[in-house]
């Protein structure tokens, strides 16, 4: 009987556990990192769920300034070198949204991916 | 290279000849003296190079809202300006005031428009092999602006000499819109606005980044995905200028006891 209770106490424990840490990544996940190395976008390509507004961080690990250029997201950010700066993007319908480093538009570039996420929600 | 210079040439610097052309045809054509210009564009050059010298540390203010902050404070006061001098305008007040606030809404919209193009010059020249390009590419730039210009110029000055001379308000006013609609995103970028999702996609017919996008939002502020309240914010500033001007122009009109055009 004490072993029965036991168990359903830490089950509960457990899911109740869960559910806060997934809370915590579902926070987390509105926020998404890129890196500009070598005057190339790291990750290229990045995935966000649609009709969501995130927070994109970008870290120019550079020695020169690069600016974050996109007609599509209607962005644009001067990023010192090796400083980090942030940008809210969205809500935005599904699609590909181009963006570029305007200062290096042959190496930097890349795309937000906007499509519904296998683990979103 | 080169075509790069010449693209953010025309994204930075296209707005401000179009601004130039309103001002010079109609606005305050009396502002575009040899002196005046002049002394205009030194002033802008150095407010340019002293922002340049200080944008790094006003962009980590306000937790990496500061550059967004002070380019939506430079493009209010330059539009506040600049609807200032229209009214004054229509009330056919002392020119030199008009000439003043034009040189001063002219500097600030200069220095918000051609920062980041002097940041990305301040990169390039450091790199000695790519100078020749940037040169090339300045000058191609400005050879396209000042053709417009002069094309944008003539077609202000015909549409002037007919009786619709009146309506000629009507693409200053939508540049106006456009130029106050801006702050919108750049309040967005930072998450102090918060925009809701497009109502509309005209990219299939203007890319934002086309030749033609560019041009068209020089002139009018297009966005060819524009959110709802860019839609209400640019629909209520162009409806108040037109109503602010014409409750201007019938009560100046009334005063001198002139016949309304």
């Amino acid at each position: 009987m004490w072993s029965n209770l036991l168990n359903k106490i830490l089950t509960q424990l457990l899911l109740v556990s869960f559910l806060i840490l997934s809370t915590e990544i579902e926070a987390a996940d509105n926020t998404y990192y890129l890196v500009i190395e070598n005057h190339v976008f790291k990750p290229s390509v990045i995935e966000i769920p649609p009709n969501k507004k995130v927070k994109l961080v970008i870290h120019n690990k550079d020695k020169l300034p690069e600016e974050f250029d996109s007609f599509d997201l209607n962005r644009e950010k001067v990023i010192f070198a090796g400083k980090k700066s942030t940008i809210y993007i969205g809500p935005l319908p599904a699609g590909e949204y181009y963006f570029i480093g305007e200062y290096h538009p042959v190496s930097a570039q890349g795309k937000v991916l906007i499509k519904e996420l296998k683990n979103a929600d | 290279m080169l075509i790069n210079t010449v693209v953010l040439l025309l994204r930075d610097l296209l707005p401000v000849f179009v601004l130039l052309t309103f001002l010079r045809a109609f606005i305050v054509p009396d502002a575009f003296s040899y002196k005046n210009i002049r002394n205009v564009a030194i002033t802008s050059f150095l407010f340019v190079l002293l922002i340049i010298q200080i944008v790094e540390p006003i962009s980590e203010w306000f937790e990496g809202a500061g550059l967004e902050l002070m380019q939506v404070s430079l493009i209010i006061m330059s539009f506040m300006l600049f609807l200032l001098i229209t009214l004054l305008r229509i009330h056919r007040q002392n020119t030199n005031i008009c000439i003043r606030l034009a040189n001063i809404g002219l500097e600030v919209f200069i220095v918000v428009k051609t920062s980041n193009f002097f940041i990305f010059l301040h990169v390039y020249l450091q790199d000695k092999s790519q100078v020749f390009n940037v040169f090339i590419g300045v000058m191609l730039g400005i050879g396209i602006c000042m053709s417009f210009s002069a094309i944008f110029y003539y077609l202000l000055k015909e549409w002037q000499e007919t009786s619709l001379k009146t309506l000629l308000y009507i693409p200053w006013f939508l540049f106006l819109s456009g130029m106050i609609s801006q702050v919108l995103a750049l309040l967005a970028q930072v998450d102090i606005f918060s925009l809701s999702a497009p109502l509309w996609s005209s990219e299939h017919l203007i890319e934002n980044s086309s030749e033609y996008g560019q041009l068209l939002s020089a002139l009018i502020g297009y966005q060819s995905a524009p959110a709802r309240e860019f839609l209400i914010l640019y629909s209520i500033v162009f409806l108040g200028l037109v109503l602010l001007t014409a409750i201007t122009h019938f009560f100046v009109k009334n005063r001198q006891g002139l016949p309304h055009e």
